[in-house]
């Protein structure tokens, strides 16, 4: 440990003074009350130095020397004296420390205004840059990337059902059992399956896939493109005449646009199996009449306004997901960011979607 | 602990009988050196010669399929995991590309080891901070910027800042003047010489820069084919007749740098 200790006009110093032992000595020095004159810094005792040591010795002396002492040094070996003549050939002065400027809190809301309404525009001209993208690609069906498409439905679809099963499955698990108990209480067990069946098929599957695929695939689009944007992939892509927005976005697009369908009637399934599962357990409604039951009550609309969001949902993923992928600069920290950003706003975006929906297929009475 | 090291015989880091292999890819074999107290040793060779892995592995990055390493007097595959940080702390590392944490500017980034080894104020860590930024070169003012702000020389020189945070004993320098243009490069040799004359510490540097073999370093081991083709000073290797040492010292570059010394 470094130490201080002042005796008369004499500050006796010793011990290690290197960065980790130098903690002591701050705090002695902040309290200390100095005799007028000249002060005598005594280093006999000083075993180890190092820069910090040395910057400590330094901001001393020239505190002393602006409150007027004359400050004279003892046993200084030769090599502290290098490393005081290092620290003091820098010139930084004793709380000059840089500060970031801080803008005002009306000029921050400001800022932050403009930055969103910014990043709207761009998602706006990004959702143009796709439209005109996927034209270009209609004149020329050979430039269509099936190759691409074909992996990322691998990735997005197929390796997706396990986790889409399984939840749905538990979801219907829940709806059955919870809402089992109500119906139970006014004898109407059997509109378990009624239950189970439309608030699957019309409403929560579309919802928890598009949730699921949000966290799982839109977090892997941003930060795929992104992390691309990081090492220059993107602007090593753009130099060789391949569009990014060919070989990165119009593929996963597609391939979403195709997976959370299929992915949503698998869900419907096992939502529905899952519900059956657990109103014969709980309900004792045997398998058969919950299935005729299903047949009455979900009609062919039913299943199709719930199929038919499924698109949407997949388009406004796989948009948010490459869009703030491309708007990575510089750092990693810049795609983990970004990736949290992709998956919130797209997890809203889809919900505030869905809701639209409802309204709009209850005014027209589907 | 630092009596071992007042002998100026004795090896910072003793390497013997090492070999690394990453699956059948053998990378060297059977590979023994040492580093010496106080001098600057340059690791060179062609690309995919080891010599980032060699570094790797004797800044306790990476461990060896097989063989010792031993660094600052201890053996470090026995050590734990405390021993192991105790070791770390007195290592200074500058990587390649300078591996700043994009997160943090400048400042934090050199402040970064200090807040966590030391119980330094904030204050006092900050000014240490910009103590070490003015001598790699950078102003206090550079220390606001964030490393995507910087220019690639400004990033190595940030980098270095960080990596002597702690005045290390042994630092360790991967391609130093990579990617740099020929003036900062030049500045980039001094700056190196100037903190090796201030702080002392040994250093390790991995190079294909021959003009910085010729400017900093004290001896150079010169690998190959999976083992040390070379070792000594750049005078005594600029005169061998080993055909290997001559095609890499002695081509068109090799030759216009010893030129300039």
């Amino acid at each position: 440990m470094a130490h201080t200790r002042l005796e008369g006009s004499t500050l006796v110093c010793s011990g290690d003074w290197t960065v980790r032992h130098l903690q002591a000595v701050e705090d002695q020095l902040d309290g200390s009350r100095w005799p007028q004159g000249t002060i005598h810094l005594d280093l006999s005792g000083v075993q180890r130095m190092d820069t910090g040591g040395a910057w400590v010795l330094q901001r001393l002396l020239m505190s002393l020397e602006r409150d007027g002492h004359v400050v004279e040094m003892h046993a200084v070996s030769p090599k502290f004296a290098g490393l005081l003549q290092l620290v003091a050939g820098t010139r930084m002065e004793a709380g000059a420390v840089p500060r970031p400027q801080r803008p005002a809190m009306l000029e921050q809301l400001g800022l932050k205004a403009v930055d969103g309404l910014s990043h709207g525009i761009g998602l706006v001209a990004f959702i143009g840059e796709i439209g005109a993208a996927w034209l270009r690609q209609l004149q020329h069906p050979g430039r269509i990337r099936w190759a691409q498409i074909a992996s990322n439905l691998g990735e997005a679809g197929h390796r997706a059902l396990g986790i889409v099963g399984l939840l749905s499955f538990l979801l219907g698990i829940v709806i059955a059992y919870q809402g089992g108990v109500q119906l139970r209480q006014y004898g109407a067990s059997l509109f378990v399956a009624d239950l189970v069946g439309l608030s699957m098929v019309r409403e929560l599957a579309p919802l928890i896939t598009a949730i699921i695929v949000a966290g799982r695939t839109g977090s892997a689009y941003t930060a795929q493109i992104g992390t691309m944007q990081v090492t220059e992939e993107v602007d090593a892509l753009r130099s060789m005449g391949i569009p990014p927005m060919d070989l990165l976005v119009l593929p996963k697009l597609f391939a979403l646009i195709v997976a959370l369908p299929l992915l949503t009637v698998f869900a419907d399934i096992m939502g529905v199996l899952g519900g059956m599962l657990m109103s014969s357990v709980q309900l004792e409604i045997a398998f058969s009449t919950y299935v005729d039951r299903l047949g009455v009550a979900i009609s062919v609309d039913s299943f199709l306004v719930g199929i038919g969001k499924a698109p949407v949902f997949a388009a406004i993923i796989a948009t948010i997901g490459c869009y703030q992928g491309f708007q990575v600069v510089g750092s990693a920290e810049s795609v983990g960011r970004r990736t949290t950003m992709s998956v919130v706003q797209s997890i809203l975006a889809v919900i505030v979607v869905d809701a639209a929906f409802s309204v709009a297929f209850s005014r027209l009475g589907i | 602990m630092h009596t071992a090291l007042n002998d100026s015989t004795q090896a910072v880091v003793e390497v013997s009988d090492l070999s690394m292999r990453f699956g059948s890819k053998v990378i060297h074999e059977h590979l023994d050196l040492s580093v010496r107290q106080g001098e600057i040793l340059a690791i060179v060779g062609g690309s995919g010669s080891g010599k980032t892995t060699l570094l790797r592995e004797m800044a306790l990055l990476q461990p060896p399929t097989s063989g010792t390493v031993s660094v600052l007097g201890e053996e470090i595959s026995g050590l734990t995991e405390q021993q192991t940080l105790q070791v770390r702390r007195r290592i200074g590392v500058l990587f390649q590309n300078g591996a700043l944490f994009g997160g943090l500017n400048v400042m934090q980034n050199v402040g970064a080891p200090l807040r966590e080894h030391t119980r330094l104020s904030n204050t006092l860590i900050d000014e240490i901070a910009c103590v070490k930024l003015s001598l790699v070169g950078l102003t206090a003012a550079d220390g606001l910027l964030y490393p995507n702000q910087l220019s690639g020389g400004m990033r190595k020189r940030a980098a270095l800042a960080r990596a002597i945070a702690l005045d290390p004993e042994l630092l360790f320098l991967d391609e130093p003047t990579s990617g740099l243009d020929p003036l900062s490069a030049d500045a980039f040799d001094e700056l190196v010489l100037n903190l090796k004359a201030a702080l002392d510490p040994t250093v390790v540097l991995v190079s294909h820069d021959v003009d910085t073999l010729w400017r900093v370093a004290d001896r150079v081991v010169l690998l190959g084919e999976g083992r040390l083709l070379a070792e000594g000073s750049m005078q005594a290797l600029s005169r061998s007749s080993d055909p290997a040492v001559v095609r890499f010292f002695q081509g068109p570059r090799g030759r216009a740098a010893q030129a300039s010394v």
